[in-house]
């Protein structure tokens, strides 16, 4: 589940000069990414997409590969 | 057996001001901090028309050079469809000072039309039908933007708008033209984008989703008293995914693929947009035409000036097949398979 949720986030945010499976487990995308509102819509909108879930509004409080992994789980 | 009538389109053109506005210009004025509209929509600067420059002047100008292209006159023209977003009258419509100073002839039909960024895909449908029924036989479709100019009013919005005109002259053949335009609609999303004007406040007010009324109050209105609420991430959401759904239905109705299309050209309202249509759909991206660096969101005509830059630099080539697709406020939506 951690590589589908790495793969997400590269193909969203592979452009931001961050090597994603490089991030720690516990680091604050938000910040590392530098995510705003749209790219939160985005987020929400690849993971509905490509793995059938729906994030919270509140993504911001699951900001987080492992707080994304157990979400999904 | 004759073959069906299809709009085939003769000439396009399409005109930018010539003063360019640098990102860094606007982005104080909008509480953004430096750097913030590139990294974040992807608009370096946009053009900016004079304060005597009005949407129809800009309009005319684009619709010369589309004449031109076609080897025509005003004097051709039976049926003129101009539209624009946040025009600079009440009434009448900015099609009949386009009109006059063009000189289209009287025995002309004179449209304007409303629909927001979609309103060069909602325009080709129009044309379409005219010229399909032949109650038309030569239309010259115009979309012009004044856009950076109310979007000043609303420090939110300056960094994103800019100013430009789009022209579009089509007349009937049988091969080639438009294969399909598909015009689609979410009006649950009328009160999600709200722009009010100095004589409609009230409305203005009444307008907006709940949710927004809070914003509203308290604000001190801008010097010419244009107001605008947006729901940003509403808006977002709707774009990608309903210029999705329109780009399925075109190539649905043409019985087409992604990979039978040689160029798609997007409204660009933010390069985030773009991309997640291109993610959505494995768009290459040497197909995917893009001018919002450099002109920023111009509304209906972003769409007629990606097709009449891409022309005249020869990179959409006679023959190739084009997909359109645009979203707008309301809100409205479309697609469309063109032949060049």
């Amino acid at each position: 589940m951690r590589a589908k949720v790495v793969e997400a986030l590269t193909r969203l945010f592979g452009d931001r000069g961050v090597d994603i499976s490089t991030l720690a487990d516990d680091e604050a995308l938000q910040e590392r990414l530098e995510w705003d509102s749209m790219d939160i819509v985005d987020l929400g909108m690849e993971f509905e997409r490509r793995l059938g879930v729906t994030l919270p509004e509140e993504v911001g409080e699951i900001n987080t590969i492992s707080r994304l992994v157990s979400f999904l789980r | 057996m004759t073959s069906p009538t299809r709009a085939v389109l003769a000439g396009i053109g399409h005109y930018l001001p010539e003063r360019i506005v640098p990102s860094a210009e606007v982005e104080a004025a909008a509480g953004k901090p430096p750097g913030w509209a590139v990294k974040r929509v992807g608009i370096t600067e946009r053009r900016a028309a004079r304060p005597d420059e009005l949407s129809w002047h800009m309009g005319a100008s684009a619709a010369a050079a589309a004449l031109a292209r076609a080897g025509k006159t005003a004097a051709d023209v039976d049926l003129l469809l101009v539209h624009s977003s946040a025009s600079e009258l009440y009434y009448p419509d900015v099609a009949w000072f386009l009109a006059r100073d063009m000189g289209i002839p009287d025995t002309a039909t004179v449209l304007g039309l409303r629909a927001a960024c979609a309103g060069f895909l909602s325009g080709l449908k129009v044309a379409e039908q005219f010229l399909k029924t032949g109650a038309a036989r030569c239309v010259l479709l115009v979309c012009t933007e004044r856009m950076f100019r109310p979007a000043q009013s609303y420090e939110r919005s300056a960094v994103l708008f800019g100013d430009g005109a789009g022209a579009a002259v089509l007349v009937p053949g049988e091969t080639g033209g438009l294969q399909h335009v598909h015009i689609g609609q979410r009006s649950a999303g009328a009160d999600r984008s709200v722009m009010a004007n100095p004589m409609l406040h009230r409305a203005g007010r009444a307008a907006v989703s709940p949710d927004l009324v809070a914003e509203w109050e308290g604000r001190a209105l801008p010097e010419d008293g244009s107001v605008t609420f947006w729901e940003g991430r509403d808006i977002f959401q709707n774009a990608v995914l309903r210029m999705g759904e329109a780009t399925e239905a075109a190539l649905a109705a043409c019985g087409l693929a992604v990979t039978d299309i040689d160029h798609f050209l997007y409204h660009q309202a933010n390069f985030k947009i773009l991309k997640s249509l291109m993610r959505n759909f494995d768009l290459p991206t040497e197909r995917v035409h893009t001018n919002i660096a450099t002109v920023g969101n111009i509304s209906s005509a972003t769409v007629p000036c990606l097709l009449s830059e891409g022309i005249a630099s020869g990179r959409i080539a006679s023959g190739q097949r084009v997909l359109m697709a645009a979203f707008g406020v309301g809100y409205t939506f479309g697609a469309a398979i063109l032949e060049v």
